[in-house]
């Protein structure tokens, strides 16, 4: 079984520093690696990425990241990647990466992503040229995402973004934003490798767990959804199971409890995770 | 008794010491209730306001001591009253605090005041002195009140927000004034009252400002009150999200509800506890 800590929408910054290192002391008992679904800085500025590197160096486990919306902001997203790589934190956009971890090959890829809707209510490659740069952008990535998640030669893979990949998780957010908040090119991309999990952040309001059509198990990890430090989700024997996909399975997610939140050792068992919540 | 008679003799001391101030070559112009007269007031004035530059002060007493009307300067400070016969003229060099300016005094408009084209200031600096001049000693809005109603399509009134932001009557008496339906929410220059731009426009500028760059917080506009709702990450970005969204709506009163995002600790529990 491996153990996946994740958490984003940290938004650091000199104002707000030592959020979550205080709570990363001992996270090798309870993890194989944590996840960083971006948004880890509030303006994308090098001062703040410095406070980043900081909170989450040397913690004791790997450390994966994709970057969000606001560590764009200044353009200075390549610097932020360097500088976050320096301190040994694993950058991803549009790539992969393979741990060996001892319950087996963990595959991660990522990407920021981009939003554009979920169907019935996208938006698609049509009219204006800022239309079609917009929808265009969100497709390049999700497409790279896909192509290097199919790549890894792992055990489990699990795709790592920070624009969401399904509507489940921004129940609680205007309906009206969804299209900014994430794309079901993303989903696709994941159910296109039978990914274990889909980790993102970017949605403050929105719920914790849901799942693609094809059946990945999704969870925004977006620190105001968990308001703690990190959570924790088990791949593997006992872990999260993928859906059979479709309406079932969606059907499901949508009764489950907040147990489905799965601490570290609360691995959820079957499909019971989610049908508690 | 009518009221007609003492306003005709008002409006003819009026006339009589633009023509004085005109005759001399002192710039100034009609300020007050004889103003809001002007731009399209009620006839009922009570009083007969110049504003003049102070360093003209000397010269406009001559000028009407020249013209049989005698003048001093009372211990206020601020003005020069002027005598013709039993009416006052003030000849006011500091507007609600406000040195009168050249620039001031630019912004002045030629207007036909009882048959007699003399300058005025303009609405929006007719304005400001009146909402400058409310204190505690001086907080009667129904005389400003009957003053701005008939002239407020011709006031720029997000000026106003600004230049009054930190005057708490000012403030005030502008929330009566969106209460009354006299003038629009901020950002509507008079226009219908469209909170929802108002809110836009807080929203975006909460987006966009490198003070700030906050997406999720909720800002909605009530009865010229400003909520701003949600979350952030630290108790200085709260207040950050307040600075942005004042400026983004001067003047209007802004209740702060954001409030900071607690971290608790992971669930730590061994497996199969």
């Amino acid at each position: 079984m491996i153990r996946v800590a994740a958490v984003s929408d940290v938004h650091l910054g000199p104002d707000v520093t030592g959020t979550i290192r205080p709570h990363l002391a001992g996270i090798a008992d309870h993890a194989d690696v944590l996840l960083l679904a971006g948004d880890l800085t509030q303006h994308g500025t090098t001062d703040e990425t410095e406070i980043v590197a900081a909170e989450f160096r040397d913690i004791g486990v790997p450390v994966v990241a994709v970057l969000g919306n606001h560590d764009y902001q200044c353009d200075s997203q390549d610097a932020i990647t360097r500088m976050l790589q320096a301190a040994g934190i694993t950058v991803l956009e549009g790539s992969g990466i393979v741990l060996g971890l001892p319950g087996g090959r963990l595959g991660v890829a990522g990407t920021k992503g981009f939003g554009g809707g979920f169907p019935g209510r996208c938006g698609s490659e049509f009219g204006e040229p800022e239309m079609k740069a917009f929808v265009r952008h969100s497709r390049r990535l999700a497409d790279a995402m896909g192509t290097a998640l199919r790549d890894l030669d792992a055990d489990f893979r699990v795709a790592l973004t920070h624009y969401s990949p399904v509507a489940d998780t921004l129940a609680g957010e205007p309906p009206e934003i969804y299209p900014f908040l994430g794309s079901y090119f993303l989903a696709e991309a994941a159910d296109s490798a039978a990914a274990e999990l889909a980790v993102h952040g970017h949605a403050h309001a929105g719920q914790e767990c849901g799942v693609t059509p094809g059946g990945t198990p999704v969870r925004n990890v977006a620190l105001p959804v968990l308001r703690r430090a990190y959570a924790v989700y088990c791949l593997g024997p006992g872990g999260l199971p993928r859906a059979s996909g479709g309406a079932e399975s969606r059907r499901r997610s949508a009764g489950s409890s907040p147990l489905a939140r799965t601490g570290v050792g609360e691995p959820s068992s079957g499909n019971r995770a989610f049908a508690r919540r | 008794m009518s009221d007609a008679a003492p306003q005709a003799a008002l409006l003819e001391t009026m006339k009589k010491a633009a023509d004085v101030l005109h005759r001399a070559g002192i710039p100034f112009a009609l300020a007050g209730g004889c103003a809001a007269y002007a731009r399209g007031g009620a006839p009922s004035v009570h009083d007969v306001d110049f504003a003049i530059r102070e360093k003209d002060a000397d010269a406009a007493a001559q000028a009407f001591a020249a013209g049989g009307m005698t003048a001093q300067r009372p211990p206020e400070g601020w003005l020069l009253k002027a005598f013709d016969g039993e009416h006052m003229v003030d000849l006011i060099y500091r507007l609600g605090g406000e040195p009168v300016t050249g620039e001031l005094l630019g912004r002045a408009e030629e207007l036909e005041v009882a048959a007699c084209r003399m300058p005025v200031l303009s609405a929006t600096d007719l304005v400001l002195s009146w909402l400058r001049s409310l204190s505690e000693h001086y907080a009667d809005f129904t005389v400003p009140l009957s003053f701005v109603r008939p002239m407020r399509e011709q006031v720029d009134w997000d000026l106003v927000r600004q230049e009054t932001a930190g005057l708490p009557f000012a403030r005030a008496f502008l929330v009566l004034l969106e209460g009354l339906g006299v003038i629009g929410a901020a950002g509507t220059a008079g226009g219908p009252a469209s909170p929802d731009y108002l809110a836009g426009r807080i929203e975006r500028a909460l987006a966009e400002d490198p003070r700030t760059h906050e997406l999720g917080i909720c800002v909605t506009v009530e009865q010229g009150v400003v909520y701003l709702r949600g979350e952030a990450a630290g108790e200085r970005r709260c207040q950050l999200i307040e600075d942005v969204a004042r400026q983004a709506a001067p003047g209007l009163l802004i209740r702060n509800e954001v409030s900071v995002i607690e971290v608790q600790p992971p669930r730590t529990q061994e497996a199969g506890a």
